[in-house]
């Protein structure tokens, strides 16, 4: 057992460095750093994206024929690390991390042809739909469906918490093409232009004032036949894969150790109540310690996943490990924060964004503006991509035997 | 021994509970797009309800309700999720103004009064760093609760050696206003004082009104939780997914007999500090904030997604817990102090 790297990869660590001083723009960086939102809205996420497109380091999850950068599992935890530690604006999941792997293992030649090179350019930005009013962690029995009509699918029904379906030209959706299968069976997976009179867009705005999410309606919506991934009643399968990927596809340690180290430098500068400054409040400083080893725990645990895809083992269902333990460590982090901040942790502004000249002044200082939003918004991750109760089952069942 | 309201409190919570409605969120959002984020019109509704005039002295014009009786209005205000800040702008100032002129005004709702206590730079403490100098106040207040919409700033200052309380007209001259929305959708204020004039102090203990702020502040975390806790427990029966209410799932129910637990516990804990027994009240707040805050945060997390909009009561009751259990400082800070005090 060992923590060591490579040369090589030492001297790769040193190039992510080098081009993140280089081509991370204060702007970028600002954005990233004071979005509150789970999603970095696409204007910005669109430049980070060229910049690296153009440096051929975008879509880290997908095979070198596609457009992947042909890393190790070592190589993708230091790209994580060091773009967490620069403050790099988080990648729009939906087409690189979702969609585009999907499209890789499962879509036809044309289908690679034509949707992966317009994921990496950006000219395509996607949305995702899964769940559904009545179908949210019982996934399966969702309701919106397609019927083949000629050289088309005829597609009516709701998905909801569409992610940026407002800022979205395509969709990938989950939808029922056979109701009398099992209904694992009847489930195909569909991609759909967003550009057409049948789909409607309604806006869901968080309890932090954010508008991410959406509810998006089918009426009569179409989609060429050649738009289906996989075969007709192959959705379920590919959903699982999408979701194991949406699940541990990521290293979340390094941001939120990152995160730990901004509190803590925030928390020399705000005074106690009873003297001295919150850091050294033996409160304060007990639970910023005890965050420290869950993440620096939760480092080694998706490390240990990594070591295991770089000997080819499969990843499985211990990703659900990853996204249970990730998201309340997030949570946990941004509880700290708003215990850090006092009344100043109490604005909630009502505009955005909170970056660029139109930005509303913050009371104190920007982090403790950012703090309750980015809490409320928070709260979703033990709720999206399969909420903890989700995971939970799923690691009782498929992990413990039970 | 006897835990059951009196007559006249179950009167006012039954008004309260009335004046509350359904908590319907569509009328929240429209107070919050008023000026200042407050609803003039519903305020005099209140006050005309008597509720405000409870907390003031009945030989200060009001009708010398206890501090039980207070709290029962404040823990259906709770229950009812009313967007009116009437610990911040109606029991505080009935308490602090007293035998004023301004009090009657303050009881019948046509002046908006708040505590501007809080400083820049000093986190959760209430004894004021500002002080008088010859006449005049200056210096900076900030976190006024609905300080956007507010007419009359009471403002906390050192005077003569100690903690003392002003009565500042908005309009008073050297007076700058700024106000920004906060948790709970209301607009507190930040204050600049250059030189704003200032009368006699008011007569009353600024410390402890602020414990019985406190303690009516856990009233209303006692009854948000119950709130949450009940459209929790509606929803869940209701909700089907997997072919059957997702309340039969054994995980829900035992979250949620965690979360009744936690409220039984956070309603003793509210009638022990009514009884003035034990823990002072900023660790009893504490105590409550944090069952308030860990039912509600179940409350989100079992609503899934919907939990997360603003379109359900939910996050709206949420938001306020986070915002009371931070009002006159934290659990941490409460807890803490008690720890000390008990050693």
């Amino acid at each position: 057992m060992d923590l060591d790297f490579t040369p090589d990869e030492l001297a790769f660590q040193a190039e992510v460095r080098t081009f993140l001083a280089e081509r991370l723009s204060p702007r970028l960086r600002e954005a990233a750093a004071n979005t509150p939102s789970v999603f970095v809205e696409p204007d910005i996420t669109r430049e980070w994206q060229a910049e690296l497109h153009a440096k051929g380091w975008l879509a880290t999850l997908w095979p070198r024929e596609f457009g992947g950068p042909g890393w190790t599992p070592v190589q993708k935890y230091l790209f994580e690390k060091e773009c967490a530690d620069a403050g790099a604006p988080a990648l729009p999941v939906q087409g690189l991390k979702l969609v585009g792997p999907v499209i890789c293992k499962f879509g036809t030649p044309e289908q690679q042809a034509r949707f992966l090179p317009r994921i990496l350019s950006g000219e395509d930005y996607w949305c995702q739909g899964y769940s559904e009013p009545g179908a949210g962690s019982d996934l399966a029995s969702l309701a919106c469906r397609a019927e083949r009509r000629g050289d088309k699918y005829v597609i009516n029904g709701t998905k909801i918490w569409t992610t940026h379906a407002h800022h979205a030209n395509w969709i990938f959706a989950l939808v029922r093409t056979d109701a009398s299968a099992r209904k694992q069976d009847g489930i195909s997976f569909l991609l759909i232009p967003m550009d057409q009179p049948g789909i409607t867009v309604s806006a869901i705005v968080s309890i932090a004032n954010d508008h991410e999410l959406n509810q998006t309606f089918f009426d009569n919506a179409e989609t060429g036949v050649e738009n289906l991934i996989g075969a007709e009643g192959q959705g379920w399968t590919i959903a699982k894969y999408l979701l194991e990927n949406e699940r541990g596809g990521s290293c979340a340690a390094p941001s939120l150790l990152a995160e730990l180290g901004r509190i803590e430098r925030a928390a020399r500068d705000v005074p106690a109540d009873h003297g001295g400054m919150m850091r050294d409040d033996p409160h304060f400083a007990q639970r910023l310690a005890q965050l420290r080893l869950e993440a620096e725990a939760f480092e080694i645990t998706e490390l240990r996943i990594l070591a295991d895809l770089a000997k080819g083992r499969p990843a499985g269902p211990q990703t659900s490990l990853i996204k249970l333990v990730g998201a309340n460590l997030r949570q946990a982090v941004d509880t700290l924060a708003i215990d850090l901040y006092g009344y100043e942790a109490m604005q909630l502004p009502t505009a955005r964004p909170l970056y660029g000249n139109a930005a509303p002044e913050p009371i104190g200082s920007r982090s403790a503006q950012l703090a309750l939003p980015r809490w409320l918004n928070d709260r979703a991750w033990t709720i999206f991509g399969g909420s903890d109760e989700v995971q939970k089952t799923i690691i009782a069942k498929q992990v413990l035997g039970l | 021994m006897d835990f059951d309201l009196s007559e006249t409190q179950q009167l006012f919570r039954d008004t309260t509970l009335r004046f509350c409605g359904p908590g319907d969120t569509a009328a929240r959002h429209a107070a919050r797009r008023q000026p200042g984020g407050f609803d003039r019109a519903r305020w005099q509704e209140l006050a005309g309800l008597g509720l405000i005039g409870l907390a003031a002295g009945e030989g200060d014009g009001g009708l010398g309700g206890s501090l039980g009786d207070c709290a029962t209005v404040a823990q259906a205000l709770g229950e009812g999720l009313a967007a009116e800040p009437w610990l911040e702008c109606g029991f505080i100032p009935a308490r602090l103004l007293a035998s004023r002129a301004a009090a009657a005004d303050v009881i019948a709702g046509s002046t908006l009064a708040t505590l501007a206590f809080a400083e820049p730079g000093r986190r959760f403490r209430t004894d004021p760093a500002l002080e008088t100098a010859g006449g005049k106040l200056s210096g900076a207040k900030t976190f006024v609760p609905c300080g956007g919409a507010a007419d009359l700033f009471l403002v906390t200052a050192r005077h003569e050696g100690r903690s003392a309380v002003f009565a500042v007209p908005r309009d008073a001259a050297g007076l700058t206003v700024q106000g920004y929305p906060v948790a709970d959708g209301s607009h507190a204020a930040q204050l600049v004082l250059d030189g704003v004039a200032h009368g006699e102090p008011l007569a009353a203990d600024l410390d402890a009104v602020i414990d019985e702020a406190r303690i009516v502040a856990a009233a209303e975390l006692v009854g948000l939780a119950r709130r949450l806790l009940a459209d929790t427990l509606e929803y869940v029966k209701t909700r089907e997914q997997f072919g059957q209410p997702i309340g039969r799932f054994q995980v829900i129910q035992h979250r949620l007999v965690d979360a009744y637990a936690r409220v039984e516990a956070a309603q003793s804990a509210l009638y022990r500090a009514l009884l003035r027994l034990g823990a002072p009240p900023a660790a009893v707040k504490g105590f409550i904030a944090d069952a308030a805050q860990w039912v509600g945060q179940q409350a989100v997390q079992l609503h899934g997604g919907m939990g997360m909009t603003d379109e359900l009561a939910i996050g709206h009751g949420l938001k306020r817990i986070v915002l009371l259990g931070k009002l006159f400082g934290d659990a941490a800070g409460g807890i803490a102090a008690y720890g000390r005090e008990a050693a």
